[in-house]
């Protein structure tokens, strides 16, 4: 090794930082959360924490929103399925409370360029 | 000196050799698709580092490409074009490091960014002519990692070499 190999290092990471790292950051300022319940449908930003208490066919669930990601705390559901599937963060991550009517879904706004087709 | 004979011999040795090992890692796969260590690289660096001309190194190569392309398979395929596209300008980046900056930064530098402007160009060609999607770039972010890594452990080996062998022609 020789003097300036760790500043060809260097500047080999920084080629990588500048091509890879930037466009990942823009990417995920896009999503949203969307919030299907009986009475509303909610559209929400991802990157502002809150708690949620939304109404739905037979009672009250509380939803999350923290860290960019998303989990149910409360159902009134017998199975508690909502619950545990736990955070969801990534595109097209769905949590479901069939129950009580409450779905949860996080979205892309230029979802046309990722993906191929969606089938519902 | 060696006399003529000795120079032919040595020329199909480092042939041989380096094709073999291009045959060896075609046949195994790894687990993700156009994932390789090129080991086949330690001759075109130990060619390098012996004062070898231009030409003689990238003949060899595309000679090595050639054999070993015909012995599994690929000749005149796709995956061959965009071999000998990628191993020509790769060759050359080094070539051109190594002429002008051996002062300064040492094999490890150069093998690194030879291999990573190798799988740059190789991902290019893929992403021009047989997928014909630029969004498969993405996945070349981890290849970016993979080869720096993979030109490190390859500049390490061929450290072993030249401390062994000297070549004079």
């Amino acid at each position: 090794m020789k003097k300036y190999d760790i500043i060809f290092f260097l500047v080999l990471f920084i080629f990588y930082v500048f091509f890879f790292l930037k466009p990942q950051k823009f990417k995920y300022s896009k999503r949203y959360v969307k919030i299907v319940s009986p009475e509303t449908t909610q559209i929400l930003k991802l990157s502002e924490d809150q708690i949620l208490t939304i109404k739905g066919k037979i009672g009250i669930s509380k939803i999350k929103i923290s860290n960019r990601s998303v989990e149910m705390l409360e159902s009134p559901c017998p199975n508690k399925l909502c619950i545990k599937t736990g955070k969801i963060y990534k595109e097209n991550q769905i949590i479901i409370c069939a129950p009580n009517g409450i779905f949860i879904t996080i979205e892309n706004e230029d979802k046309d360029k990722n993906l191929d087709a969606i089938t519902k | 000196m060696l006399s003529q004979n000795n120079k032919i011999a040595f020329w199909s040795l480092i042939l041989i050799i380096s094709s073999l090992i291009y045959y060896i890692e075609n046949i195994i796969k790894l687990p993700i698709p156009f994932l390789r260590f090129g080991f086949s690289h330690i001759i075109t660096l130990f060619l390098i580092f012996n004062n070898f001309s231009l030409l003689e190194i990238l003949g060899i190569n595309i000679l090595k490409i050639i054999i070993g392309s015909i012995l599994s398979g690929t000749f005149f395929s796709l995956i061959f074009y965009a071999s000998i596209f990628s191993n020509f300008f790769s060759i050359l980046f080094q070539y051109l490091l190594f002429y002008y900056l051996s002062k300064f930064i040492s094999i490890y530098s150069i093998s690194s960014a030879g291999s990573i402007l190798n799988s740059f160009l190789l991902f290019t060609f893929l992403a021009i002519f047989i997928a014909k999607q630029i969004n498969i770039l993405y996945y070349y972010q981890y290849m970016y990692i993979f080869s720096f890594f993979t030109g490190l452990l390859n500049a390490f080996l061929t450290n072993l070499i030249i401390k062994k062998i000297k070549v004079k022609l």
